[in-house]
């Protein structure tokens, strides 16, 4: 056909599409019914013609389609199905309304085609997470953690208990794009990994992108966490919340002006800080974090939305007024939606982002300061033009500031003194351009490209090193040193230190060779310009954000993914296997021993290297019925190699692979719920898990500092360790259980209320957070001592809505 | 910095510890050079040892001696010091030694048909200018503070090494800190414990080390330190002697020389 041949060939412009027919776009709003908050990710089909499309980020949806009369079928995880006539016989605007499922039991459940058109669509390596779903799983103390549940998809992990951050498909915390409204976190939990900070009544949708990037997101290689809030019911007023063992959290929403704009707040705490507070003998201590969500939402007229999101959160530890510790994230954001037509979406934000991490040690006298502040102008636009056609197109800048420490005596007479490590500057635009194109019935393809840049400015000095070798290999000793500097060149603010370029193309296509049946492939490449620089096993709050410049060089990622899946017995079940390679040059280790805090030459202490993942994902869902779940399982490896840069250095562990710390060669996760009644609901987890990589000592020798060989007490006996993480730590694994119990609500009550009871850890593991080698406080023996952190934790939650 | 990580570590109120049987291959046997010549401040510092021992398996209790290797030290002068071995022990002794502050030496060692030689210089350390005891409320105990003041010389870079050892606990307690923070101020290094009680004795030994030395004993005590969730990688940990005959077969241990205050409080 000439107009196939036409599209093929004009990969990257503009398409006029030129039918014989007279084309008109059906365009609109969904929403849920009785709050009218937009509804994300819904299915838009016209069965007959196994057409159709999907509700944006802001639930904007629009199709072309010949002139005709059509039955649409609208649908959404969660929501009734509903289908309504259509006669498109000129431009339409209409908005639909979709109900929640109820959890009455003999509710008839219209059945949707949305699983043949998702099994078309090049889509791959996602996964779209319902909070509802969440909501329901058993977690520990109570607490909804989103970051926990996506660990039980398939290529999802941690480093274990008490790792902060999130790894998938291999790749390290540092390269996740986590995104609240469109405005960047820096942190995703709170108190090193044991509470979520997403306040999960404030949530709205949650999509995890392991592989397939599109060309709109960028500037981390792994993933992207794209986590929307609520609006806010623009009908009614409501109360939302929830008591449990740790925190609490309440919700406020509704509408300013009804049906046009709406506002939520919600709160989290947690009340440990109580419970010290009570004591007269614990008063001067603390513990607790907190988050506060913030939303604003305004219908200015048909074609205009403004949106004000705000987040702030935050982990505050004091103890005895000895160790203050306070750090979290915060951001605002200004969105404004607007429709150039049916066909042309524009979304405008303006965000301003910051972590920041303060403590002050009272014993030494000391303030510490250290942060990430960013202001970041997106602006994006979606083409839809025609049913087989859309492109997506747009730029974005980001802003950095990164504060490494700022140290300043904070008494009169304190031993220290007031430093500040030079500040860092950079500036990050890119633009992008991306097509969705349907071929024919069997093939769909997405390809596009990213070109982004990385301008580290000025407004500091740097040293410079001789033979420009900022860590040297000292081949007597065996050991790699700072290198030695010979003078230091200043930069202006407005002058560029160093730029960067990358282009980034971004491919994916899917092959339908019949109903039920599908195989994908994708490919992206991305660029990382921004790092955590952290040499813990897993990031703790007090790494810092480094930006490339003259001595580091931008992550550069290939990931290259294929897959096959398959609906049975008419979407009841479902399975998919996929497997992935990726690679990632210029990942940064650190020499041994080296001192990352207060680091301001941090170029003497990286050695960067390359990494590389791959795998193999299954899994099995069952969709439909009193009895849901899936399983899935995960077969992986992560290794790094960082090879010496002269003749003569070893590099780390003699410049031969080895694995990352966040390695995990098997990953098997099962998730089952199971609804007996209207009342009782009952959801569990069972996690089995390779230990993390470890490295072991093979011998030990013994040393005396002050010289006492009379008294072998005084001596101290050392581990000497192997090659890195060649072992790994004892099987992780763990069940647990949770029932949801609803009390008949009285119809006329506005009060809902529910309760969750969850036991973590069923059968009360030891599993080990990490393993020590160190000599017995009693006999001085040498050990190996296990450090595991939850053994069978019980507890419940009250939830309710008014 | 390294409080930081102490104290969040006990933070993990909720994680337990437990003593694992975990089986470990043994590797290849290296010699140890654990060469500290301490010259206590006040006193000729004649009197030295170095002790040679070799590597052995992580769970074994005997450590191995290394017998009729010769031990010797020369100054920048030539000077030569020779160590002899005290019977089977495995530990060389010498009480004619001379130290200098500033003064460079080198050890030289012949075992198995092999020279390993290591080259130092010999630190100063500063006085402790008083000792004051103190109480601080930790998660509601009230525990026992004791601090030494000394003053910072501003001139130099200034590394160092305090070790506490009491008659309240067993194993010893060290600290490594350079003067990044507190150059020329007055600083104090502090030791609390819960187990520190009346009568119980504190004695602090206080050294004056090299920037090599503060860097290979941090790495070495951050490997005898419990790692939490915060656990760097562990490293192999390499000192300053070499091997001359046969560069692969690098020994273990450092040859460090420094000044050294001891002091002795008793808690009241």
């Amino acid at each position: 056909m000439k107009t196939k041949h036409f599209h093929l060939l004009l990969l990257l412009f503009f398409v006029q599409s030129t039918f014989a027919q007279e084309n008109y776009t059906l365009s609109g709003i969904v929403s849920e019914t009785s709050s009218k908050e937009t509804l994300i990710g819904v299915n838009i089909i016209f069965p007959k013609l196994v057409k159709g499309t999907v509700t944006n980020g802001y639930g904007f949806y629009s199709i072309t389609l010949p002139k005709g009369t059509y039955t649409v079928e609208i649908s959404s995880i969660g929501y009734k199905t509903i289908q309504k006539e259509i006669e498109l016989t000129k431009n339409l605007k209409v908005n639909f309304s979709l109900e929640q499922q109820s959890e009455q039991m003999d509710e008839v459940v219209v059945k949707s085609n949305s699983n043949r058109i998702n099994l078309k669509k090049p889509e791959m390596s996602v996964h779209k997470v319902s909070v509802r779903t969440i909501k329901e799983m058993p977690v520990v103390l109570g607490e909804v953690d989103i970051i926990k549940s996506i660990q039980l998809l398939p290529g999802v992990t941690s480093a274990g208990e008490g790792a902060s951050g999130f790894n998938v498909r291999g790749g390290a915390e540092d390269q996740n794009l986590i995104l609240l409204d469109e405005a960047t976190l820096y942190s995703s939990s709170h108190f090193f990994g044991f509470f979520s900070i997403f306040n999960a009544d404030a949530i709205k949708n949650i999509k995890l992108y392991k592989g397939g990037i599109p060309a709109k997101y960028g500037g981390r290689v792994s993933s992207v966490l794209d986590i929307h809030q609520k609006d806010g019911n623009k009908q009614e007023h409501h109360f939302t919340g929830g008591i449990g063992l740790i925190s609490s959290r309440l919700m406020a929403e509704g509408p300013l002006t009804k049906g046009k704009s709406s506002y939520l707040i919600a709160g989290r705490t947690s009340y440990v800080n109580l419970f010290l507070k009570l004591n007269p003998k614990t008063k001067s201590n603390g513990l607790s974090f907190y988050d506060l969500n913030t939303k604003l939402n305004f219908d200015l007229d048909q074609n205009n939305k403004l949106y004000f999101s705000g987040y702030f959160g935050r982990d505050s530890f004091n103890i005895s007024n000895l160790f203050v510790n306070s750090y979290g994230n915060s951001t605002f954001n200004l969105r404004w939606n607007h429709l150039f037509s049916d066909q042309l979406f524009s979304n405008l934000s303006i965000i301003y982002s910051e972590y920041n991490y303060f403590l002050n040690l009272d014993f030494i006298g000391m303030d510490w300061d250290s942060g990430i502040k960013n202001i970041h102008l997106k602006y994006d636009f979606k083409h839809y033009y025609s049913d087989n056609f859309k492109l997506s197109y747009g730029l974005s800048a980001i802003y950095y500031h990164f504060n490494p420490g700022e140290i300043s005596p904070n008494k009169e007479n304190s031993a220290v003194n007031a430093d500040k490590l030079d500040q860092k500057f950079a500036i990050e635009p890119a633009i992008y351009i991306e097509a969705e194109q349907t071929i024919n019935d069997k093939i769909s393809m997405n390809y596009g490209l990213r070109t982004s840049s990385f301008f580290r400015m000025g407004g500091q000095s740097l040293f410079s090193y001789v033979n420009d070798a900022p860590v040297v290999f000292n081949e007597t000793l065996d050991i790699y040193e700072e290198g030695l500097t010979n003078g230091s060149t200043s930069y202006a603010k407005n002058k560029v230190i160093k730029n960067f370029q990358g282009l980034e193309p971004r491919f994916a296509i899917s092959y339908k060779p019949n109903e039920n049946n599908a195989f994908k492939a994708n490919y992206n490449r991305l660029y990382q310009y921004i790092h955590l620089i952290s040499n813990t096993v897993s990031a703790a709050p007090l790494d810092v954000w480094a930006p490339s410049g003259k001595f580091i060089k931008p992550q550069i990622l290939n990931q290259y993914a294929v897959g096959y899946y398959k609906n049975l017995n008419d979407n009841k079940y479902s399975f998919e296997i996929e497997g992935y390679y990726k690679t990632v040059k210029n990942r940064l280790d650190y020499r041994d021993g080296a001192d990352l805090i207060a680091q301001e030459q941090i170029e003497t202490v990286l050695l960067p290297g390359i990494s590389r993942a791959y795998g193999l994902e299954i899994s099995l869902k069952k969709n439909e019925g009193n009895f849901k779940g899936w399983i899935s399982y995960t077969l992986s490896r992560s290794e790094q190699q960082i090879k010496g840069t002269t003749p003569n250095s070893t590099g780390i562990n003699n410049g031969e692979w080895y694995k990352t710390p966040y390695d995990k060669t098997h990953d098997l996760s099962i998730t089952a719920s199971y609804k007996l009644s209207e009342k009782w609901r009952f959801g569990s987890n069972f996690i089995y898990q390779t230990g993390r990589p470890a490295t072991y000592p093979n011998a030990q020798f013994t040393t005396n500092i002050g010289g006492n060989y009379n008294n072998p007490i005084h001596n101290i006996t050392v581990p000497i360790y192997g090659n890195r993480n060649e072992f790994n730590l004892p099987v992780y694994h763990h069940l647990d259980i949770a029932a949801t119990y609803t009390p008949k609500s009285n119809k006329s009550r506005k009060w809902k209320g529910e309760w969750v009871f969850s036991i973590y850890n069923l059968y009360n593991r030891k599993n080990a957070a990490s393993v020590n080698f160190q000599q017995n406080e009693d006999t001085g023996a040498n050990q190996a001592v296990r450090t595991s952190i939850f053994g069978m934790v019980p507890s419940f939650t009250y939830n309710f809505k008014f | 910095m390294k409080y930081i990580y102490f104290l969040i570590t006990s933070l993990l109120f909720i994680s337990c510890e437990d003593i694992i049987n975990l089986p470990l291959t043994e590797g290849q046997k290296r010699l140890v050079i654990d060469a500290n010549i301490n010259w206590e401040k006040g006193t000729l510092g004649n009197e030295q040892s170095i002790r040679l021992t070799e590597t052995t398996g992580f769970y074994d209790t005997e450590i191995p001696a290394v017998h009729n290797a010769i031990v010797k030290i020369t100054d920048s002068n030539s000077k030569e010091f020779i160590f002899t071995e005290d019977g089977n022990t495995g530990v060389y002794k010498i009480n004619s030694f001379e130290p200098k502050i500033d003064e460079t030496y080198t050890l030289n060692i012949i075992h198995n048909n092999e020279t390993f030689t290591a080259s130092e210089t010999l630190k100063p350390i500063t006085s402790i200018i008083e000792v004051e005891q103190s109480v601080q409320n930790i998660f509601g105990k009230d525990v026992v503070r004791v601090d030494f003041k000394f003053i910072d010389p501003i001139a130099e870079e200034n590394y160092y090494l305090a070790g506490f050892s009491s008659s309240a606990y067993l194993l010893n307690v060290y600290r490594v800190w350079r003067d990044e923070f507190i150059n020329g101020n007055e600083d104090t290094v502090f030791e609390i414990d819960e187990d520190l009680k009346t009568d119980d004795t504190l004695t602090l030994e206080f050294y004056g080390i090299s920037k090599l030395y503060h860097n290979y004993i941090s790495l070495l005590l951050q490997q005898t330190e419990s790692n939490g969730p915060f656990g760097t990688p562990p490293a192999s940990v390499k000192g300053n002697c070499i091997n001359t005959t046969n560069t692969k077969n690098k020994p273990l241990g450092y040859f460090r020389l420094s000044e050294v205050v001891k002091i002795t409080y008793t808690i009241e």
